[in-house]
């Protein structure tokens, strides 16, 4: 979402950026944009809560066939400089998978230990190895897999069958954003329904081209509900807790953050 | 081909209308409308000319359904703003909108005009509460699957006449506070019930999310003895005992273990006050309220009267007042932190503490000021998955009362069925013959 909103529209989860980090962020994120010379907006992703530190997360959107491709930037509360989130070799992403327990909030922090015949380090040169940086980059691009979350209409297909942003895009009714069926997962499609009506021809319904997040599995794992002043649409997921998406019934401003610790509710089945 | 004849071939209806009526209303939407990328989504305005003229476009949201509740909500907020004829009584309530400026930088916000109407909603909550509960202080919000609840608490005034000491604590122990939670800042605020010891030592086997109605069943494995409020209270009370820490030498401890605030000479609450620099290492915070032990008290249980050689159960120890943060692991894991930090730190800064056991819990101080506030689920970190704890042993087969198990049946064994009569132990007299 857009980092200006944080202050004003995050009221219903009950997390914010602190001053500091807030107008940290927004610095480092106009300092990337520009260097980078993006095309777009840098959007602010979230948070992540760790025990010395927590990371402050960002993503890119760009233009790419099929899909627009997305990168993701972090810094630590320590040092307000955007950096981007390695690639993973399958290795990595293996092992990533093996870690459990709690970020310690320093991305050079060692996961694993170094090999016994490894080359002894040259002075200045790190030598490449498991670490903190790269669970974080795995759990990131889990995360937004399972809960980035857009509201029906917002991106459209064109002829070319790309997903890009509508800029007609006006918002959903106050029915509409109230129903679970409206919010779909911002990723490539996966289901067998929206990647078959991306490849047949002809124009794509906007509600056709993403994977529905009703479709989740075990049912309940999101929730939809309006804030107190029922003037906006609050989505919620559970076995991501901390995920929040809003969307302002009837304008077309929405967004989606993560505020927490980085680890999923593996005991839903029990929670619902 | 002629300029006609090719017009012609256009306006061919087709479905009532033609290609050409239907390119120049498309060109006429881009005219009207004028989007920036009218080549890129001449598609998809090609198809909402055609969809408008099929469903006529909604009209705006204006139905029953959209202003009803949107209207309800400010008509019955608009109430919080109106200013009473007469002095209010009642117990005093939180400064919150200066404690807001102190959660914000732990990362908690409910945002600024929220919180503005949930201080006035707590205050005219206040203005309504008996001067027993002394004073109401803020909690925080425990989110559910539906609706979040908002918490506060003021002070336990007096025990409940029937309750049985052996289950519940009364003020001295987990029920010092009564906790009040509503909805929404325009719903009213409800009392939540007094906890038990069960149900503080069950939410702690569970990891059952809340659905947002008070009166919900908790179906669980251990059942859980109480509806969705007394969970609610329960996971407060865990909270609490685990997450209110305040700088040292903010509370004092007297003989009896009871946990007052510092005075100065004059008798008013003066606490020392703390540099950024001090507190951020574990030992200079303290818990201020009571730890809870493993069987749900803070308090030991009360000797019954009669028995001679009364033996405490198991885990029936009470933890030192004011003990130290961070000292338990696994339950009292903190990371502390300035803030600003970095550049913006100066002795001034505030100091946070983020609980690493129950995220979503905050301690915040700096200067002579601390706050404590909760945003979560209720749910405890834990590291591995969950498994349900396995069912208890079998019960105990019912044995035979003393009497009955003297001669017939020997000690042990199980008794058995006698034999059937099948004799008529009742046999209809003979007829005489006549």
């Amino acid at each position: 979402m857009d980092i200006s909103l944080v202050s004003t529209k995050l009221g219903p989860s009950g997390f914010t950026l602190s001053p500091e980090e807030a107008s940290g962020m927004e610095v480092a994120m106009i300092q990337r944009q520009m260097e980078e010379k993006m095309g777009s907006k840098l959007q602010f992703w979230g948070k992540l809560i760790g025990e010395e530190q927590d990371y402050l997360l960002a993503y890119s959107l760009t233009p790419a066939f099929g899909f627009p491709s997305k990168k993701f930037y972090f810094c630590t509360t320590a040092n307000f400089t955007l950096k981007q989130l390695p690639e993973l070799s399958e290795e990595y992403i293996t092992k990533s998978k093996g870690v459990s327990g709690r970020f310690r909030g320093d991305p050079s922090f060692p996961l694993e230990e170094p090999p016994e015949d490894a080359p002894e380090a040259e002075e200045g040169v790190e030598v490449e190895s498991f670490r903190e940086i790269h669970r974080l980059a795995h759990t990131v691009a889990t995360i937004d897999h399972d809960v980035a979350v857009v509201p029906v209409g917002a991106f459209i297909a064109d002829a070319a069958k790309q997903i890009i942003v509508n800029k007609a895009y006006s918002g959903l009714s106050y029915g509409a954003s109230g129903a679970l069926r409206s919010y779909f997962h911002f990723r490539k499609a996966e289901s067998p329904l929206a990647v078959a009506s991306l490849e047949k021809p002809g124009l794509a319904r906007p509600g056709d081209i993403f994977d529905a997040i009703e479709d989740d599995k075990p049912a309940g794992t999101w929730s939809v509900t309006y804030d107190s002043s029922n003037t906006t649409a609050c989505v919620r997921s559970f076995y991501w807790p901390g995920y929040f998406f809003f969307q302002t019934v009837g304008a077309a401003e929405y967004g989606g953050v993560y505020f927490g610790n980085g680890l999923p509710n593996k005991d839903l089945a029990f929670g619902l | 081909m002629s300029f006609e004849e090719a017009k012609q071939i256009l306006q061919m209806e087709d479905n009532g209308t033609s290609l050409y009526d239907h390119l120049s209303q498309v060109l006429l939407k881009v005219i009207t409308e004028k989007p920036v990328d009218a080549v890129t989504s001449f598609e998809n305005l090609s198809i909402s000319v055609k969809g408008e003229k099929v469903t006529l476009p909604p009209a705006p949201d204006s139905s029953a359904e959209a202003s009803g509740p949107v209207l309800d909500w400010s008509t019955k907020t608009a109430a919080l703003f109106v200013k009473p004829d007469e002095a209010p009584e009642g117990v005093p309530g939180p400064d919150l909108m200066a404690d807001a400026g102190m959660y914000e930088w732990a990362g908690v916000s409910f945002g600024k005009t929220e919180t503005y109407r949930l201080y006035l909603s707590i205050k005219k909550f206040c203005e309504t509460l008996d001067v027993g509960y002394q004073a109401v202080k803020f909690w925080g919000k425990v989110t559910s699957r539906n609706g979040d609840y908002y918490v506060c608490y003021g002070k336990t005034p007096e025990n409940p006449e029937d309750m049985d000491a052996t289950a519940m604590e009364g003020t001295e122990g987990a029920n010092k506070y009564t906790y009040f939670v509503t909805k929404g800042v325009s719903e009213p605020w409800v009392s939540l019930p007094n906890v038990s010891m069960a149900q503080i030592v069950t939410a702690g086997k569970i990891r059952r999310l809340l659905t947002g109605d008070l009166a919900a069943a908790v179906p669980s494995y251990p059942p859980f003895p109480g509806n969705e409020a007394n969970l609610l209270r329960a996971m407060i009370a865990r909270i609490t005992a685990d997450c209110a820490i305040a700088p040292a030498g903010t509370f004092e401890a007297d003989d009896e273990g009871l946990i007052e605030p510092v005075k100065n000479d004059d008798g008013d609450v003066d606490p020392p006050k703390k540099e950024c620099e001090e507190l951020l290492s574990k030992d200079a915070w303290t818990h201020y309220e009571l730890r809870l032990n493993t069987l749900g008290r803070c308090t030991k249980l009360p000797e019954p009267e009669d028995a001679e050689d009364y033996e405490a159960p198991e885990g029936d120890e009470v933890p030192e007042p004011l003990g130290a943060c961070g000292e338990e692991e696994g339950t009292d894991e903190w990371s502390m932190r300035p803030c600003p930090g970095g550049a913006g730190m100066t002795a001034g800064s505030y100091a946070k503490a983020v609980s690493l056991t129950w995220p979503g819990a905050y301690a915040v101080a700096g200067g002579k000021s601390f706050v404590n506030v909760y945003v979560g689920n209720g749910l405890k970190y834990s590291v591995g998955t969950y498994t349900p704890p396995l069912p208890a042993g079998i019960g105990k087969e019912w044995s035979v009362p003393e009497e009955e198990a003297d001669a017939e049946v020997e000690p042990g064994t199980f008794p058995l069925e006698g034999k059937d009569i099948t004799a008529d132990p009742t046999p209809p007299a003979e007829e005489e013959d006549e």
